[in-house]
């Protein structure tokens, strides 16, 4: 099987070759071209080249589309603060105000140029490596996208105490993510992972989870044409996986490096697809014996488990990892028969 | 142990009901005013509610913002009551400044913060987000707050802090007037304080109250503000 055909694979529910591996390079692309990041953040054919040569290097079975969800702040007209070594970061919530949400446009994906960036480097990414690797979309889901206009502290408030403005906030929000999401379903993208900042045990109680977000995301998820995969964005998530896993086109999800493969699995049952759970973002500490060792206790852990792919969880691997770090997570999935 | 009414409030706020834990203490105030809800509910249900956020047993930033928020509540109330009743405000313990370091705008820690000493009856001084390190250290000698409490959550955000640092430090103010720093990057990196020039830290909002004693203690110590 090649990447393309492994991941339809377990996408459909069916037994892979192997474990696909899923690997966070969206930013190391710009490492191994030398393009700046305010370039890679804002340039798709500065993105793709990265990614090609990601592709090209670390063979994995997954390229990511840009992973800067501060992309969307940009969009509905926030301004960022660029690094040399991490993605993006606004530098300043697009809203002071909750309220003001009222005088907000919602961006259109023909002319918004973030938008536009995110959906042409899926585009190019598809054309080029489509045939033999999976691209994935990268959206916010409607419950944490609010999150990117006026911050996570004002969204809480808003969304703990203001709870009438809180579900405006959100039937505002609802149809531009159905329709963005399905655009990138449109441009090429053969799942779309949604991080979910806001729906996290580090942020929501589950009863406020069950009875306030689970009915926008049952809506939102309703509407898309193509399977989407929960991220964890860096905090731990399996205790609300289960409610997660009866969502619409809900087909996997991502662990953080602190939850339990074998918890989760008893949660959820045998056909989601998990994900992880490698900690992406500190994986330039290691050692190649340790990230193989890494490896090798999660690839033992699921080796009867058809649908799981190994992968790096939360953000990006930073972008000084050593390239041999990143050889060692991808060819373990080879070598685990060997060990 | 708890006694049944603190039990009560805590099974609600654990739930995330706020307005059954208002309920509840509004029930309590009917008979024994609002300023007893404050050490009899409030600050031993708090302290238990620190313990377990300490313990990392299942509590989420919304569960330290809906207390806050009850905090609020019951300090308004309190406030009404000694209105009503003619009766003098209760001696602050001091002046504190609070803020968000330069270019950080994560304000949840720093209000729940605020909130806690507030219910603490230290008068704060908040100066909201994105602050300079100078106008720190101005507020701070203009009110006489022995302790700047500063918070950041990115961690490139929290390298501001050492502007502060240098600044308490220029103006030879190291020792009477300390620097608590706090925010989520500093639980993911303990190295961090060290970096920034903090004198302290604290995991949650609940312990940063007991930090900032101690910290107030040590600056009294040390000298007097000038």
């Amino acid at each position: 099987m090649n990447s393309k055909e492994r991941m339809t694979a377990v996408l459909s529910g069916k037994h892979p070759d192997r474990s696909p591996v899923s690997m966070n390079l969206a930013l190391y692309g710009a490492g191994l071209t030398g393009c700046p990041l305010v370039e890679y953040y804002s340039d798709p054919e500065a993105y793709a080249l990265g990614q090609e040569q990601v592709s090209r290097i670390f063979q994995p079975d997954i390229l990511f589309a840009p992973f800067a969800m501060p992309l969307y702040a940009q969009s509905f007209g926030g301004t960022l603060r660029f690094y040399k070594d991490q993605p993006p970061n606004i530098k300043k919530p697009v809203l002071s105000v909750p309220d003001d949400f009222h005088l907000l446009a919602l961006p259109d994906p023909d002319n918004n140029p973030s938008l536009v960036y995110m959906r042409r480097a899926i585009r190019i990414m598809g054309s080029r490596h489509g045939n033999e690797v999976v691209v994935a979309g990268v959206a916010m889901d409607p419950v944490s996208l609010p999150i990117m206009l006026m911050g996570l502290d004002k969204w809480l408030q808003t969304f703990l105490f203001e709870e009438t403005m809180a579900t405006d906030i959100l039937g505002w929000i609802l149809p531009f993510f159905r329709e963005w999401v399905n655009i990138l379903f449109e441009e090429g993208a053969s799942f779309v992972a949604l991080p979910m900042a806001f729906t996290t045990p580090a942020i929501l109680p589950r009863k406020l989870v069950l009875e306030r977000c689970m009915p926008v995301l049952k809506q939102a998820f309703d509407g898309v044409k193509g399977p989407l995969i929960l991220h964890s964005t860096g905090a731990p998530f399996s205790p609300f996986i289960d409610l997660f896993a009866t969502l619409p086109n809900v087909k996997g999800a991502e662990l953080n490096c602190k939850d339990s493969f074998q918890d989760t699995r008893a949660n959820v049952g045998e056909q989601l697809l998990l994900m992880g759970n490698l900690e992406g973002p500190n994986c330039n500490q290691w050692s190649v014996k340790q990230t193989r060792e890494k490896c090798k206790t999660i690839l033992q852990d699921r080796k009867d488990d058809p649908f799981f792919i190994l992968g790096t969880s939360g953000p990006d691997i930073p972008i000084d990892t050593p390239p041999a770090i990143i050889h060692a997570i991808g060819r373990s999935v080879e070598d685990v028969n060997k060990w | 142990m708890l006694s049944d009414i603190q039990q009560k409030v805590l099974a609600q706020l654990m739930e995330g009901n706020r307005v059954a834990v208002i309920d509840l203490i509004d029930e309590w105030a009917v008979q024994k005013q609002y300023r007893t809800a404050v050490s009899e509910i409030l600050e031993p249900v708090l302290h238990e509610f620190g313990e377990r956020w300490y313990r990392g047993e299942g509590l989420s930033l919304s569960h330290g913002y809906i207390a806050g928020k009850i905090a609020e509540y019951l300090m308004e109330k309190c406030l009404e009551e000694e209105e009503q009743n003619d009766a003098a405000p209760r001696k602050k313990k001091g002046n504190l400044v609070i803020g968000n370091i330069e270019d950080d705008y994560h304000s949840l820690g720093r209000m729940m913060l605020g909130r806690f000493l507030e219910i603490s009856h230290w008068q704060v001084h908040d100066l909201g987000n994105d602050v300079l390190a100078e106008e720190f250290v101005d507020k701070a000698l203009e009110v006489r707050s022995r302790v700047i409490a500063v918070s950041a959550m990115m961690y490139t955000n929290a390298l501001n802090i050492q502007k502060l640092r240098r600044e308490i430090d220029d103006r030879g103010l190291g020792g009477v007037l300390q620097l608590a720093v706090g925010g989520a990057v500093f639980i993911t990196r303990p190295n961090l304080i060290r970096e920034v020039g903090g004198d302290g830290t604290a995991v949650n909002a609940f312990k940063s109250v007991e930090l900032i004693e101690r910290m107030w203690q040590t600056s009294t110590t040390l000298g007097e503000l000038p």
